[in-house]
């Protein structure tokens, strides 16, 4: 679905992040991107749509070169989700932010209204339609934002720190969502990001360090070598750090992702 | 000590729609010197507002509310305020959207100089909060906007650590920064409150990360208090944060459930991660059935650690007692 | 605060000028200029004013909110009146102390000068008391829309304005928390001499700036992530619908303006 091949990237009168990154992404697969601070893990996402341009180096989605003649068919298959929920929000209501992007696709009005009131039904934002955003919660906005990428009937999502700002509440409704387009829309999921339930529930963790994809692994893997997940500034939740820190101790445990497995690894009932 | 003290407290925005008539209302808060305190409660609680109380920003409409020798009432505009305000410290969310000078140590300088030190005092301050945040002098020089998101962060506390308040007030410090910086943080806040005594008053809607830092709870609800007290005490009354729409950490919940399963206290549980793993060695058969080493073993050093039960920072248990006993009237009971 | 800056001046209603197009709206104002500009005679200016008068008062928003509307233009209207009472003479002297005169004349331009000021202000104030910001700037793009032919955007000045719009409340709140910050830090906006309040708002310039660019930043980027392509041909959500009643309420202008040059 993804494929990069030896790209290499620097930011003007800057050091190049990127020398000669290729990263393959299958369909359907959702993959997180972690890394130390500044090694270039949204400057990796936005290259994927166009965003940004690599120096050297070939990206395609879905068989489509990610080039100037073909950024705006890249764009179609693409929703990428920003950390600033208000950063996001253009218009000045929800009903015209939800319709944004179908109007730069220069959808009919008719059309518009029907897809508009499917997603808001979809992802309970009905009611908020003619709501400012001013008047909404962090997580609102974003759940507003995803139904302005989910109108555009992408293949691919990408969400670039889209949780961190959010409370935990709003926080675990987004992982919901992402299970959800995961399982029922079979999408492709790229998220960068530090939380750690968030990079568990996911296929694959990528590490971008020093220009490189410096590892390749499934999650448990990465919060198993214990340095490099710290390197990347991510903390294992309580249970799977208790389960790991056991297992150290001699116990014969298995590394468990939360508290419920955890209890029942210990008092088998 | 009461260093805080809210009586019926309430604030209601001034031309604001009448939807949301009080931001805050029927507030009763103590806070005692010397304790790490952590405000919890979703968006739109009265958190923020009540914070802004505490140096003054805001005045109450309602109740009054006292701060070390000063007290603001309903209806009384109170101006001048600068002795309050180099006493307490206020740091806004985002602080480091609020740096403007061209150097960290202008910035640093700026409070202490607005609060009447000399160039030379303020310098001198302005290079002691910097260690007290544990950056490198090296940083006085640079550009506040040239520094990363965890340093910038720490930068911006340090702009209020210079004015060396007693008490310190944070709102949602932690928020977007990456877990470990997170830790980092709170850690930081944990010694200025043990070494230098000093009062940490901190909002945050993630209690996992405080649950072991912190001495006191508050939950907020819609603009009241719906709980104060303390680790232990919330332990027994987890329906309290479900109501406040705040996520149990794992930790309490793993205790509960340790607890239902073995008959002990919670109280008596740890909270660091390797007594936890200790612990549980302990407590269920695993260990000693499955792996053959016996687990008590590895450290015998129990008096230094810290449980559940207790405050985070190694108090005599009398003054315990006796801060408990201060707690305000309202605890638990509103909603 | 926060409403007031959303919403801008619009009055929430249901009357048939809240329901006008907007470019109807828009065009009567630009007749309603042109009519104050001719009127030059007091019997020009009394029918205009009656003409206003019944439309203001079939917009079914308090008559004093017009009048409150033209506040801010007093010093202005004052300012024109003693302009116009010295320095224009004719008709009979009222007042004579050396050169300096005062004539009839003087002080009947003087009254009809702040007159037609206060009719033009308080009458078009209706124009955003009736109509919401969407539905201005919609009637503002397709008003400049014949402004293409010779190189000027339409569609990129009515994003600029949705785009204002969106953000100004947005950007007040950040530079009141500023505000507060610095308070929290010794330096008290309302402690302070004049002088010095000068100097705290350009240091609040610095953050607010970088601020703004940071956000106008990412903005971008979100808008090109969704498709965006500058003057790219796009449809619309919201549409203008010009029914007989938007004919009706032109062709009553155009009438009165009519009136006014035969007489």
């Amino acid at each position: 679905m993804i494929r990069m091949e030896q790209i290499a990237f620097h930011y003007p009168k800057r050091e190049a992040l990127f020398e000669n990154l290729s990263l393959h992404i299958e369909k359907g697969q959702w993959v997180s991107i972690v890394g130390p601070n500044g090694a270039g893990k949204s400057t990796l996402a936005k290259l994927i749509n166009g965003l940004l341009s690599p120096a050297a180096g070939q990206i395609q989605v879905d068989g489509l070169p990610v080039t100037r003649e073909h950024v705006d068919e890249v764009r179609k298959k693409v929703g990428y989700l920003f950390q600033n929920p208000d950063n996001q929000f253009i218009a000045t209501t929800v009903r015209d932010d939800i319709a944004f992007g179908l109007e730069n696709r220069a959808i009919p009005r008719e059309e518009m209204l029907d897809r508009i009131q499917e997603v808001a039904v979809e992802l309970q934002i009905a009611d908020w339609l003619d709501r400012h955003p001013a008047s909404l919660s962090g997580g609102q906005k974003q759940r507003v934002a995803i139904a302005g990428l989910l109108v555009l009937q992408p293949d691919i999502m990408i969400w670039d720190e889209a949780t961190s700002m959010l409370d935990e509440r709003s926080k675990q409704a987004m992982m919901e969502q992402l299970k959800e387009l995961h399982q029922n829309r079979n999408m492709t999921i790229l998220s960068v990001t530090h939380d750690a339930e968030e990079i568990l529930a996911s296929e694959r963790a990528i590490v971008i360090k020093n220009g490189q994809v410096a590892a390749d692994m499934t999650p448990l893997e990465l919060f198993e070598q214990e340095e490099l997940a710290y390197e990347c500034k991510l903390m294992p939740p309580f249970a799977l750090a208790l389960s790991m820190a056991m297992k150290k101790k001699g116990c014969r445990i298995a590394p468990v992702q939360d508290e419920r497995e955890l209890v029942n690894a210990i008092w088998p009932s | 000590m009461a260093i805080v003290t809210c009586r019926q407290l309430g604030y209601r925005y001034r031309d604001e729609d009448s939807s949301r008539a009080f931001a805050l209302h029927g507030v009763n808060l103590e806070l005692e010197q010397g304790l790490f305190y952590a405000v919890l409660g979703s968006t739109g609680s009265g958190k923020s507002t009540l914070l802004q109380h505490f140096n003054g920003i805001y005045q109450p409409s309602e109740g009054e509310i006292q701060v070390l020798d000063v007290t603001f009432q309903a209806g009384q505009k109170k101006k001048g305020l600068k002795e309050l305000r180099s006493r307490v410290g206020l740091v806004f969310q985002f602080p480091e959207q609020q740096l403007f000078e061209e150097t960290v140590e202008k910035d640093l300088m700026f409070g202490p100089i607005q609060f009447g030190k000399s160039k030379e005092a303020a310098r001198e301050a302005a290079s002691k909060a910097l260690a007290e945040v544990g950056l490198s002098r090296e940083l006085l020089e640079r550009s506040p906007f040239e520094l990363s998101g965890g340093q910038i962060r720490k930068v911006a506390i340090a702009t209020v650590l210079a004015s060396e308040p007693e008490l310190i007030v944070l709102d949602e410090p932690t928020a977007t920064l990456d877990p470990v910086s997170r830790h980092e943080l709170i850690e930081l806040l944990q010694e200025l409150r043990r070494k230098e005594g000093r009062t940490v008053v901190m909002v945050t809607h993630r209690l996992d990360e405080v649950f072991c830092a912190a001495d006191r709870f508050v939950l907020m609800k819609e603009g009241t208090i719906t709980f104060t007290g303390t680790r232990q005490e919330l332990l027994e009354s987890p329906e309290r944060l479900a109501e406040a729409g705040i996520v149990e950490p794992q930790m309490m919940t793993l205790a509960l459930e340790a607890s239902r399963r073995t008959g002990l206290p919670v109280a008596e549980m740890p909270c660091e991660l390797d007594d936890w793993a200790e612990w549980l060695m302990n407590h269920s058969g695993l260990a000693s059935g499955q792996s053959g080493q016996p687990a008590h073993a590895s450290d015998p050093d129990d008096d230094n650690r810290t449980a559940l039960g207790q405050p985070a920072a190694h108090e005599p248990i009398a003054e315990e007692e006796q801060a408990g006993e201060l707690r305000p009237a309202g605890t638990g009971e509103e909603g | 605060m926060q409403t007031r800056m959303i919403m801008g001046r619009y009055v929430e209603g249901d009357s048939w000028i809240h329901r006008l197009d907007p470019r109807a709206k828009l065009g009567a104002m630009v007749l309603f200029l042109v009519a104050v500009i001719l009127a030059s005679r007091g019997l020009e200016l009394s029918i205009l004013t009656a003409f206003a008068v019944v439309v203001l008062l079939s917009s079914r928003i308090p008559f004093t909110r017009y009048i409150r509307a033209a506040k801010p233009l007093w010093p202005l209207m004052a300012f024109m009146f003693i302009f116009y009472t010295l320095f224009e003479h004719g008709g009979d002297i009222w007042l004579q102390w050396g050169s300096f005169r005062i004539t009839s004349e003087g002080v009947l331009l003087g009254l009809f000068a702040a007159w037609r000021m206060f009719l033009l202000i308080s009458f078009t104030s209706i124009l955003t008391f009736t109509t919401t910001p969407i539905a201005l700037n919609l009637g503002l793009e397709s008003a400049l829309k014949p402004l293409s032919i010779v190189g000027v955007s339409a569609q990129s000045w009515t994003m600029m304005i949705t785009i204002s719009l969106r953000f100004i409340p947005t950007i007040f709140q950040e530079a009141e928390k500023l505000l507060k910050a610095q308070a929290s830090r010794g330096a008290d906006y309302q402690d302070l001499k004049l002088m010095d309040k000068a100097k705290m708002v350009l240091t609040l310039m610095v953050p607010v700036t970088v601020g703004a660019f940071r956000r106008a930043e990412e903005l971008v980027m979100a808008m090109e992530a969704r498709g965006y392509v500058l003057d790219a041909p796009r449809t619309s959500l919201r549409t203008l619908t010009w029914r007989a009643a938007d004919t009706l309420f032109l062709l009553l202008f155009v009438i009165m303006l009519s009136v006014m040059i035969v007489l």
